[in-house]
């Protein structure tokens, strides 16, 4: 189940200039409290890339993401989403949003959960079965369709909310700490398990956390932010090879990068990085 | 019950217990059979008797309460309950036969039992008229009403600031002080009491309907602004099944209110039937047979109702954090 | 704390002192059957003119509560009650141990008012199929009895599935329910009777059927205690009995009553309108509360001024009187028996007045 055999669909793209997915102008948003989340930040995203924002707490890594969705509104700059703007973007349900906690609907069964954003979007009846059971399959929970979230652990309940994600097959998924609250064992399981996903469907994943081996083990990407002002340090390409397997974090490349995220941290003054 | 071999000591146990409640009962039995038809009071010595039996009823009914413990079955662990009832009811019935309590002022519960049989008739008609024209068609539309006006409130932030607060206020108004001038206003008929208990459900649901409908977690109102869920939408799969535990809440402490509504709505004026009618007249006429009567008939009237609206949340809402093992 | 202290011992002293002062009179508790008003005339004159103090009675009089007199008076918290005989018979029947002592009101106010317009003539033939305004509490007897009596069978019958009258029960205010909701109201002569002519009723449009004219003269307003009371040896400790306590009641009750009869404008103004505060006022064109309980004094002195009364024998129950009282609810199967002879005690009458029942003609 954590690991794959079939071999990559699509070679992620590394160069952002060829018609990009997400594309951010100058992005400034400053709260009401006067607060500088984020300050003049500049993004360009390849179909089928795998971003990470990694940052310590208030580099503003969550703000870009919810700018990016269309959750807030940016006090300066502009976003493109597959040519679109947000809101547009949001509306035509372009991505799919995986939040900290798997916020599922505690009335509804595993499987209605994957069910809910097709019934919400008025898919037909017999195509939001397919999908769901599709879906919890791909995430390997078909046998707890019956279930109920609270009857499930928490690394289960996040998996749930990434098959529903997945239901309606945005070509985009938005992931905001997805694992944090997680044990390491559960979340370095999991993620293996997003790297199969993304190989298997294609996506394009812009994915926030502030743990250093996760940021490069899963990205083909990583946007460094520091904070006060909130802003983009510097974005260091990850060239290792795919499929990537738990070795390919004992090895002296994957050092190496994760060094240099821990140096442009540090360059930003974000000690505070956990791991 | 525990399943033992003959000669255990948990079967001596439990033998012990059941002779002792055997015996028990069978004293008092005895002794009101034996003052069935005296007009004098019991001696010391027969009283004496009636609280031996009590006593060894109590014992034994612990001893084999104990037995019940681990007892899952619905029915068969309801007996230590049972037991004591009979116990309550039979001690109740002995003792007001010994010290010749005037049925004026405590009837004895056999004939409570024999009135209650008797005038069946007209309390049922009496129930009919306070339960299902007062108590439930006042139920229903304040409970419907308080639905609607929670979506409303809920909808609009202004009717938030500038109800709301009413409707905490209003809800602690004592329904002896609301029943008086609504009976004046409406009238003596029915009506009258299905306002009264329609006021007195309708705000604890408004109440609880608004919380179930706004306590709703931030993440999952992002999650339905993710897929583009208009206002209608987000109420549909979000907040309307998120209120549902607290909408029950209310429906259920709704059959309570409702029930005293009716009831006591009558004492302020009544058409000549209701149980609030009975107890009342009966109450002034020392019938108090027929007011315990009528007492039983409103209690299990309320609890089946109660226990209606429970057994539909439990279908609805099966889901929810109170029905977790 | 050391002010306090001070504070504390003249409080003590203070009370001391008031106890002292009272210490010869002895507490009485007296239930009236209703709200102040002129209805109770006589023991708010006993009390305010020092009848009741020249007995060595310190009488509190309390309103009515939410229980019928018998209620208050059987569970303690009244020592003496006044109410009327159909409530106190059914009580004794019940079992619970009441003793009328003294017979106030020689005759019957309750009656039944109809508009004309509603084409009610005769009461036993026109009522089936009707409502009927009453008042609960032992107040429906008088108006049971009548059903009874026309073979007619009521609402307030728990055994009657289908009842030719309905009753229905309503607090105070006939506006309630008369003249829409029923087309026959309760009224006596001395209180409602005016509330409904202030309604716009007056005696030309409505029929005031005296349910005494009907049969139906159920003895009204009168003393009642326990026989707890009156077997007490030490009354609450004051070395008198139960009994010469019931004497003393009633000898300064028929004081105040005599006094409140003969000068009915003194007492209206000084001892009635002082205590009546909200419920005295009346309706219509005596809608004013000193117009009403004039009204009513004049009304009330009628029925205390009947009988054994104008023969000197005020506070007296006549036997014959009681007797036909009695077979009256048997007969409508009100009582199923006589009531025992406890049930009416002469004792303290006797002591009270100095005369002999017996010697009644």
């Amino acid at each position: 189940m954590m690991q794959s055999d079939t071999p990559h669909i699509q070679t992620p793209q590394s160069n952002p200039k060829a018609s990009p997915i997400v594309s951010a102008q100058n992005l400034s948003m400053v709260f009401q409290t006067g607060t500088v989340a984020l300050k003049d930040a500049n993004l360009e995203i390849a179909q089928g890339e795998f971003i990470s924002l990694i940052g310590p707490s208030g580099c503003g890594k969550t703000t870009l993401l919810r700018l990016l969705a269309d959750l807030i509104k940016p006090t300066a700059g502009t976003i493109q989403i597959g040519g679109k703007n947000p809101e547009e973007a949001r509306k035509s349900r372009a991505y799919g949003y995986i939040f900290q906690a798997p916020t599922l609907m505690e009335w509804r069964t595993v499987f209605a959960n994957v069910m809910l954003p097709l019934e919400v979007m008025n898919f037909p009846q017999a195509e939001r079965k397919a999908r769901a059971e599709k879906m919890l399959a791909l995430v390997g929970l078909e046998k707890f369709a019956k279930n109920y979230p609270w009857q499930l652990s928490g690394g289960m309940q996040q998996r749930v909310s990434i098959a529903r994600a997945l239901a309606f097959d945005p070509q985009l998924l938005f992931m905001d700490e997805p694992f944090g609250a997680l044990d390491e064992i559960t979340r370095e399981n999991l993620n293996l398990e997003l790297l199969r996903l993304w190989r298997e469907t294609g996506k394009t994943i812009i994915f926030v956390t502030h743990s250093i081996p996760e940021a490069v083990f899963l990205s083909t990407r990583i946007v460094v932010m520091t904070p006060r002002p909130g802003k983009i340090e510097t974005v260091i390409p990850v060239n290792l090879p795919q499929p990537r397997t738990f070795d390919t974090r004992e090895t002296a490349e994957f050092f190496s990068i994760a060094t240099d995220v821990r140096e442009a941290l540090r360059k930003g003054h974000g000690y505070e990085v956990t791991e | 019950m525990i399943k033992s071999q003959p000669t255990s000591p948990a079967f001596q146990k439990a033998l012990l217990g059941w002779g002792m409640v055997v015996v028990g009962f069978a004293v008092l039995l005895w002794f009101i059979a034996g003052w069935w038809n005296q007009s004098e009071q019991a001696t010391d010595a027969q009283k004496l008797l009636i609280g031996a039996g009590f006593l060894l009823t109590v014992l034994g009914t612990a001893r084999v309460a104990n037995l019940f413990v681990n007892t899952t079955h619905p029915v068969v662990g309801f007996t230590p309950a049972a037991l004591t009832l009979l116990l309550v009811v039979v001690t109740a019935e002995a003792l007001l036969r010994a010290y010749q309590v005037p049925p004026g002022l405590i009837p004895t519960p056999s004939r409570v039992v024999a009135t209650l049989f008797e005038v069946r008739d007209v309390l049922l008609r009496d129930a009919f008229q306070t339960v299902v024209l007062q108590a439930l068609v006042g139920y229903l539309i304040g409970s419907s009403l308080g639905v609607g006006v929670a979506l409303l409130v809920s909808r609009f932030v202004f009717l938030e600031r500038g109800l709301l607060p009413y409707a905490t206020v209003f809800s602690s108004i004592p329904i002896v002080a609301l029943a008086p001038v609504l009976v004046k206003m409406v009238g003596i008929d029915w009506q009258s009491k299905a306002v009264i208990v329609a006021i007195t459900v309708f705000f604890p649901v408004v109440i609880n309907t608004f919380r179930g409908l706004t306590e709703v977690s931030p993440l999952s109102l992002d999650l339905m602004r993710s897929y583009a869920a208009g206002e209608l939408q987000q109420y549909r799969w979000l907040r309307l099944p998120n209120a549902l535990p607290f909408v029950f809440n209310a429906l259920k402490l709704g059959t309570t209110l409702a029930m005293i509504g009716a009831i006591v709505g009558e004492f302020f004026g009544a058409n000549g039937q209701g149980l609030g009618f009975r107890i009342q007249i009966e109450a002034g006429r020392f019938g108090f047979d027929i007011v315990w009567s009528a007492i039983i008939v409103a209690s299990v009237i309320g609890i089946a109702w109660y226990n209606l609206v429970a057994w539909l949340e439990r279908r609805l809402t099966g889901w929810h954090v109170s029905y977790r093992e | 704390m050391k002010k306090w202290s001070v504070f504390w011992v003249l409080a003590v002293f203070a009370l001391a002192s008031l106890a002292s002062a009272q210490q010869n009179l002895v507490r009485v508790n007296l239930q009236l059957k209703w709200f102040p008003q002129a209805q109770f005339a006589g023991y708010f004159v006993a009390k305010e003119r020092g009848f009741f103090r020249a007995q060595g009675l310190d009488v509190t009089l309390l309103p009515a509560g939410d229980q019928s007199p018998i209620q208050v008076v059987q569970s303690g918290a009244a020592d003496f009650g006044t109410t009327w005989i159909a409530d106190l018979l059914t009580a004794r029947e019940r079992g619970i141990p009441v003793v009328h002592i003294a017979q106030m009101f020689q005759r019957s106010g309750f009656t039944l008012v109809a508009l004309k317009s509603s084409n009610i003539r005769n009461l036993c033939t026109d009522m089936r199929g009707k409502s009927v305004g009453v008042w609960p509490s032992g107040n429906e007897y008088p108006a049971v009895a009548l059903f009874r009596k026309c073979n007619l069978t009521s609402s307030l019958d728990p055994r009657a599935t289908n009842p030719d009258v309905t009753a229905v029960t309503y607090p105070f205010d006939p506006s309630l329910v008369f003249p829409d909701k029923v087309q026959l109201v309760a009224a006596m002569t001395y209180n409602e009777v005016n509330q409904i002519a202030g309604l716009g009723y007056d005696e030309t449009k409505v029929d005031v059927f005296r349910l005494a004219d009907e049969g139906i003269n159920l003895l009204e307003d009168l003393i009642f205690t326990t026989e707890r009371v009156l077997n007490d040896r030490n009354f609450k400790g004051s070395g008198l009995t139960g009994r010469q306590v019931a004497a003393r009641l009633i000898r300064a009750s028929i004081q105040g009553w005599n006094w409140a009869v003969a000068n009915q404008a003194e007492t209206v103004e000084k001892y009635v309108l002082p205590v009546c505060g909200n419920t005295c006022k009346g309706s219509g064109t005596r809608a004013d509360a000193r117009d009403h309980q004039t009204w009513q004094m004049a009304e009330i002195a009628k029925l205390y001024n009947a009988g054994a009364t104008t023969r000197g024998w005020a506070g007296f129950l006549v036997p014959a009187d009681f007797q036909a009282s009695v077979r009256l609810l048997r007969e409508q199967g009100i009582l199923t028996r006589d009531p025992p002879r406890q049930t009416v005690d002469y004792g303290p009458w006797e002591a009270a007045m100095g005369r002999r029942a017996a010697d009644y003609r």
